[in-house]
């Protein structure tokens, strides 16, 4: 593996998780304002969420796999109708490691909307601010430290992800080999172990400095609203 | 006008209660805790449905049981006060001021800037909630309700989370708006001092039940409300006129053809509201001659009422006043007996004079 490969890694890493994080972050707040209301089959939609946090990540792909390969009942319609084929991609890796961080941002951005006193919404309502009107001027404001949070750990999740996207993407260098089935694919390899260490060490590297980013914005959102 | 009528249930709790209060007046809702304020103040504000009844204000009906309708709190245009000022956190104070008044476009605006003055908040403005005391909070609250241009306002304890001095300072606040802005409003308390103070209408709840609604002056005098009559701060309501101002902290007000010298530094012609504790008058069957106390004022026994501490309230109808003109005494049941009082017997009420900041006695309250 050359140099170049390292940052094929890199590229690839980043990018699946980015766009694991941008479609899954809004699925995750929708989510978890539906969560938080009671109805009928809650219990249901709850667990079909959270099922990624206890399944084993290999039977996770499989299951997408089976839904959203070609013959499957998701994937068939999405090749037919979109030209959409999600296996073997890089749009299949993002999907299958934020379905299996899904649940960890659900839960983040749940906590951080549970958290907000309700007489808040009570006061928001009898100053006559409708359903929408409150979601945006009070509750995302007020959850955005938990949902920018959610944004990192669903990134660093996604980094790391790898039984969900080897089973359904497959391991295709600059497309679905992510730095964690890189580092797997140069330990496989005889002599390959420096290059282990090497991934492993940017891998380690790049999570750090989501974590910062990700401190640093929550600080900032914290900031604002104690600026004296 | 306030025209409630409304049964609900919550949990094995049962509220049943019928009331109206006339327009731009303060109706205090009255009772211990656990009697249904809160509950009746939920109904009116819409976060709770009632199985039965009505609420209807200012003509316009709210809810109506019988006709399907329930207007959703966000269209009901009420402001809504609660224990400790409900600020959204995330905004400055002029965003949480504004935050009502940018959704109540539709009505006309109330005066910002003199609301501002009124409530001594024009320093706070960019100040965030957490940087603000409990009073100031309650302040900002009470702004931000009164620029959403409220039909109606609803305060629930808004000064149980106070201290004494800040509760002055709430209460000041309160008379100057409803002064100012004639907003009828709803005021849960259990507090007696601050009944006085506030209302000019009074609901007496007891475990979900109305034991007794209507102006606070004919109700305070009443020894058939157990509530008010079995409490150690039992007293009568007396609305006077202020005769004469001796320049050295007493007037004389006006009662019926009756006076009374009340320790205050209220000007000729102003009109105050005194309290007179029950405890703080005497009776003699004659009249007394010699004696420190210079307010006596004759008056015939209308009732009696036995309390539960085996004393004996006697309610009192004042010679030459009117029917609402009534003073209550407490005495023991044997001074009863020996004295022979009676209904119908014509007996001397004495009544010390206290200043106004006295903790007890006669307490005035300027009114007008």
């Amino acid at each position: 593996m050359s140099p170049s490969s390292e940052w094929l890694a890199i590229q690839t890493s980043v990018g699946v998780a980015l766009r694991a994080v941008a479609f899954g972050l809004p699925i995750a707040v929708l989510l978890a304002l539906v969560l938080m209301r009671s109805f009928r089959g809650r219990a249901l939609v709850d667990a079909v969420v959270h099922a990624p946090l206890v399944l084993p990540p290999v039977v996770v792909g499989y299951a997408l796999l089976l839904m959203f390969g070609i013959q499957g009942p998701f994937g068939h319609w999405l090749d037919r109708w979109f030209g959409l084929r999600l296996v073997f991609t890089t749009n299949g890796a993002a999907l299958a490691a934020g379905i299996v961080a899904l649940p960890v941002m659900v839960r983040s951005v749940r906590l951080a909307l549970e958290a907000i006193d309700p007489q808040l919404d009570l006061a928001a309502r009898s100053l006559g601010a409708g359903v929408f009107d409150r979601l945006r001027s009070i509750h995302l404001p007020l959850a955005l430290p938990g949902i920018l949070s959610a944004a990192v750990l669903g990134f660093a999740m996604c980094l790391g992800e790898f039984g969900a996207v080897i089973t359904f993407a497959a391991n295709v260098p600059g497309e679905t080999q992510t730095l964690a089935l890189a580092i797997y694919g140069a330990l496989q390899t005889p002599g390959g172990e420096p290059l282990a260490l090497r991934l492993a060490g940017l891998s380690f590297a790049i999570s750090i400095v989501a974590l910062v980013i990700g401190e640093w914005l929550a600080r900032r959102v914290h900031h604002q609203r104690r600026r004296p | 006008m306030i025209d409630i009528d409304v049964r609900a249930t919550r949990g094995d709790f049962e509220l049943s209660t019928a009331f109206t209060a006339p327009s731009g007046s303060i109706t205090a809702l009255f009772g211990a805790s656990g009697a249904g304020k809160s509950t009746l103040l939920e109904i009116v504000g819409g976060a709770l449905r009632p199985t039965g009844g009505h609420v209807r204000c200012g003509g316009a009906a709210l809810t109506d049981v019988a006709a399907g309708l329930f207007v959703p709190i966000e269209r009901r245009n009420i402001g809504w006060i609660f224990q400790e000022g409900v600020l959204f956190p995330h905004l400055d104070v002029a965003e949480n001021l504004d935050y009502g008044a940018r959704r109540a476009l539709d009505r006309p605006s109330m005066p910002r800037a003199r609301i501002i003055d009124i409530l001594g908040i024009g320093a706070l403005l960019r100040r965030h909630p957490h940087q603000l005391s409990g009073g100031e909070r309650q302040r900002v609250a009470i702004g931000r309700a009164l620029l959403s241009r409220p039909r109606l306002m609803l305060l629930d304890e808004p000064l149980a989370a106070l201290d004494a001095p800040r509760k002055l300072e709430i209460l000041t606040l309160l008379e100057a708006l409803r002064r100012e802005f004639a907003i009828d409003m709803l005021y849960v308390t259990h507090s007696l001092g601050e009944v006085l103070r506030l209302a000019d209408h009074l609901v007496v709840l007891d475990r979900g039940m109305t034991v007794a609604a209507g102006p606070l002056d004919n109700l305070l005098g009443r020894t058939d409300t157990p509530l008010l009559s079995q409490r150690p701060d039992a007293g009568a309501l007396l609305n006077l006129a202020v005769i004469a101002n001796d320049g050295i902290g007493n007037v004389t007000a006006r009662i019926g053809t009756q006076s009374l010298i009340i320790s205050a530094d209220v000007p000729r012609g102003r009109s105050v509201r005194a309290y007179i504790l029950a405890n703080e008058v005497m009776l003699a069957t004659e009249k007394p001659s010699a004696i420190s106390v210079r307010n006596v004022l004759r008056s015939t026994v209308t009732r009696l009422t036995q309390r539960l501490d085996g004393s004996v309230l006697v309610e009192l109808s004042l010679e030459g006043g009117g029917p609402a003109d009534r003073l209550l005494a407490n005495i023991t049941a044997t001074a009863a007996g020996e004295l022979g009082i009676a209904p119908g017997r014509t007996v001397h009420a004495l009544v010390k004079s206290v200043s106004v900041d006295a903790p007890a006695g006669v307490r005035a309250i300027e009114t007008a």
